[in-house]
Order: structure tokens, then sequence, then C-alpha cells
């Protein structure tokens, strides 16, 4: 069995498209995500009348539905509701690409929340405690004290649930838009040289993750957590063969 | 009424104060009242309340019922609020709470530009003068967590000076220090008592406080048992619960009845 590796090569600019969109999906999903994740784990944290239990309820939802439900949902029922909301009762079209980054980012959120929730829980009460002692505003504490240590401690984690919204990328299929995966398996099945696509497919999904993993080991070792590596532990780190 | 006289020069003054954690009562009912540049230290069994005292003082504790009154020694007016409160009365804790992602200096210069709004540079003068009154400057650059237990608290007392406060409260700042690194941070507090900085201190340093304090207050079961000047106090004491608490303390810690008898 030959292995047409030019066939690849030649659909590349159509490859890096769909792997451009993927990257800016996980992108501004994870930035999104982050930013309303961490606001809502703050509110909660707080114990805030009525907006934490709203943030727990939204929280609860978006972690019981399938992404892929999520999706459908936004894409074809929040048109009509909004619709119904306007004088001529149209459904208002929210375009495809809108649709995912909106409905990843509110999804990821919920996830990144509870990370960020506990990463919250985990820091020392002593932290709050000096940080009020010197007259710090609550939002300076938060700031300039707490999130800053929630987002060192809980960074491998927060990696791990990127990589795995990178690869939940590949469900936008499902509103017609083309994402790396959804690109390859196009001209895969075009060319019929499925073997060909897939498995450079999977090494790209592999090298990016892996990556991701590298990085957020690095950023550990940083902030001055040593961990005792020569070369052959960062390979094996990299392949799951040793604990990150 | 409050006698004029009386009340010229308090910066403290704590009446009535009430403290329970659901059907546990801790404070019975505290008076206390403090001038500006007294020095009290407060000691007491476990669990008698003390450091839920001074932590209602700044409002990490709340209280049932009672009165507490935080004067600006600035203009002689009330503070009212929480976070004015907190302005000026500074803390020091047992476990040092510094913030292990800041460099020390860092830790130093966070609160004056937050809080009083003093620009980066003159925080950073300010905090290399204070680090350099309590000798840990050569440690600025460091992060906590490369400093020893003492240098930590040093720096953590620098911390709170750097704000500049009107009162400084001492949460058992020795209690988590190896012994040989005790004397270090009392020396630094000695050293700020000299100075003239209105002290309230929990402790079990008894050398400590029969050199510094004004008033020693002895507080068992949330309310205060004997109140005196040291030399009374560990000489004469009054109440019987205090003799039994001097000679707990004195056995268990041969190092201060020695500091006590050479003092």
């Amino acid at each position: 069995m030959s292995f047409d590796f030019a066939a690849v090569v030649s659909a590349t600019p159509y490859l890096l498209q769909g792997l451009l969109f993927s990257v800016e999906l996980t992108l501004v999903a994870m930035i999104g995500g982050m930013l309303l994740g961490t606001f809502m784990a703050i509110i909660r944290h707080m114990g805030v009348p009525v907006a934490a239990e709203a943030v727990r309820a939204y929280v609860t939802l978006m972690r019981s539905i399938p992404l892929i439900l999520v999706l459908f949902w936004f894409f074809f029922l929040v048109p009509l509701l909004l619709g119904h909301l306007t004088p001529t009762g149209h459904s208002i079209p929210l375009g495809p690409r809108f649709t995912a980054f909106i409905t990843f980012t509110l999804f990821e959120s919920a996830y990144y929340a509870e990370i960020v929730r506990a990463g919250l829980k985990a820091i020392d009460k002593g932290q709050y405690e000096g940080a009020k002692a010197l007259g710090l505003s609550t939002s300076s504490m938060y700031w300039s004290v707490v999130v800053p240590q929630v987002l060192r401690a809980t960074a491998p984690i927060i990696v791990s649930q990127t990589i795995i919204l990178f690869q939940d990328t590949a469900l936008v299929y499902v509103l017609s838009l083309t994402d790396f995966l959804g690109a390859a398996a196009k001209i895969a099945q075009r060319d019929s040289k499925l073997v060909e696509f897939y498995s450079t497919v999977a090494v790209v999904y592999l090298l990016i993750c892996s990556m991701g993993s590298e990085l957020s080991e690095r950023f550990r070792k940083k902030q001055g957590q040593r961990s005792s590596n020569g070369r052959l532990e960062r390979a094996k780190r990299m392949f799951g063969l040793a604990r990150p | 009424m409050d006698d004029a006289f009386s009340t010229q020069n308090e910066i403290l003054q704590i009446e009535g104060l009430e403290q329970s954690y659901g059907a546990i009562s801790v404070l019975k009912g505290i008076d206390l009242r403090v001038k500006k540049g007294e020095r009290i230290v407060i000691c007491g069994p476990s669990g008698s309340g003390k450091s839920t005292l001074i932590r209602c003082i700044n409002g990490l504790e709340t209280f049932k019922s009672g009165t507490i009154h935080v004067t600006d020694v600035h203009n002689g007016e009330r503070l009212r609020r929480l976070k004015d409160i907190r302005r000026e009365v500074g803390m020091v804790f047992q476990s040092f709470n510094l913030f292990p992602h800041l460099s020390v200096i860092e830790n130093c210069m966070l609160a004056p530009v937050k809080v009083r709004g003093v620009k980066k540079t003159e925080a950073r003068e300010r905090a290399l003068y204070f680090l350099n009154k309590v000798r840990v400057l050569d440690q600025a650059k460091k992060y906590p967590g490369q400093l020893s237990g003492g240098q930590q608290q040093r720096v953590a007392i620098a911390r709170a000076l750097c704000m500049q406060p009107s009162i400084m409260l001492f949460d058992e700042p020795t209690s988590a220090l190896d012994p040989e690194v005790v004397q270090e941070v009392l020396a630094t507090m000695v050293g700020l008592a000299k100075e003239g900085m209105t002290m309230i201190c929990v402790t079990h340093e008894m050398g400590f406080a029969r050199e510094v304090a004004d008033r020693v207050i002895l507080i068992d079961g949330g309310k205060i048992v004997e109140e005196a000047g040291p030399a009374q106090f560990f000489d004469t004491p009054r109440h019987e619960r205090t003799r039994a608490f001097l000679g707990r303390v004195l056995r268990g810690h041969p190092e201060t009845a020695r500091g006590l008898a050479h003092s």
C-alpha cells in the first residue's frame, strides 16, 4: 500500500485555512471563556446575592449538555427567540461563524469558571486576610493578589481544558463551517486518500497538543516550582509516559 | 459623658464587645481604650478570644454587639468606613501572609500604590527605607519562598509599615517561628515600640511584654481578667487566674523565665 504524501502537500493551502479557523476559534473561546469564567467564579466565590445563584445555574446547565447540542440550539433556536422580540416577528439569522465564536466562548466559560473557582477556594485564607488588612479593595485583592496565584496554580488544568477545546472545534461541521479536520476530510473524500489525510491531521493535532502541554510545564517551572528532569523526562512527558 | 481629658489622644475605644461562633461565646463584653503611642500586650490561654479581639479591630472578624471606634490621628475624627480603618491599622499575622508571586519589594509597594495612591517611585523609596529598617534590605529582589521564617516576618512588618499606619496589630507574630529567629523579630518590634508606634500585640513572649508594654492584659474565657502595667502584672498580679497563667507559661518556657528574670 503506498502513501501518497504529495496529495497532502498540494492540499496544504486549503488545510492551512482550516487550521487557521480552528486556531482562531480556540483562541477566542479560550480568552473570552477565561475572562467570563474568571468573572463568574469570583461572583460565586464572593457569594454575591442572586448573581451567585444565577452563575451556579448557568454553569450547571452548560456542563450538562453536550457541546454539539448547544451549537444546534444556539444556531436554530436563538434566532427564533430573537425574532419573537422584534416587531416583525421574523427570526433573525445569526451567521454560523458568529454562532460558533459565541457558543464556544459561552460553553467553555462554564468549564473555566469551575477551574478558577476551585483555585480560589484552594488559595490560603491568609492571602485574602493579608490583602484585606492592607486595605486593598475587593477588586484589587482579586486582581493583584488572588487571581495571579490561582492562574499559576491552575495553569496545567487550564491548558488541558484548552486542548480539549481545540479538539472540540471539529464540531463546527454541524454548522457547515470548515475547520482543520473538516478541510482534511473534504479533500480526503474528494481524492479518495483517507489514510494520508487523516494520518497527517492526527500528527498535526498531536504536535499542537504536545506543545501546549510543554508550554504549561515551562510556565510552572518559571514560577519556581522545580521538577527534576532531563531531556528524557521531558520527552516522556510529551508523550504522556510520565506525569506532567 | 466622655471625660474630655481622658479621651484626648485615644485612638482606639472598644466597648462591650461580644462575639460568638454559633452557641460558643468567644468574647463576653470587652472594654479597652488605647491612647496614641501606647503599647498593649494581650496574653491568655488558647481559645480565650485574644486573636478574635484584635481581628475585630480591623474587621477581619465581625462581632455580635458592642462598639469599636478608631480615631484618625491626623484630624482627630472617627474613622467610619472599614476601608479607612484598614488604611490606618496595620496587621502582622502569625503565618506572615506574604504574597508569594510578588518579590519582597513588590509586596511592600502594592498597598501604598493601590490604596494610598502613592506613585511607584515614591512607593519604592518607602519600601527600601522600611526594608532597611527591619534589616532585610539585601533580600528586596527575592521572593518570599526564598526567605527564612524570621526574614519573612520582618518583611511582613515592613510591608505593614509601608502603609504608615497609626496602629500596628500583631497576632502572635513569633508563634510560628523557630526559637532562634524569634529574637530577631522581637528586636524589630522593640525598635518599633521605641519609636512611638501604637502597638497591640497578642503574644506569649513575656520577656518582650515586660520590656516594651505599657499595659499587659490577660484575657481568659472571653473576658479581661487582669489589666496592669508590666511590673505589677508580672511581680504582683492581683488575680489567681493571672498567677496560674504565669505559672504555666514560665514552666513551659524556661527561656522566657530567664528573660523575665533578666529584665
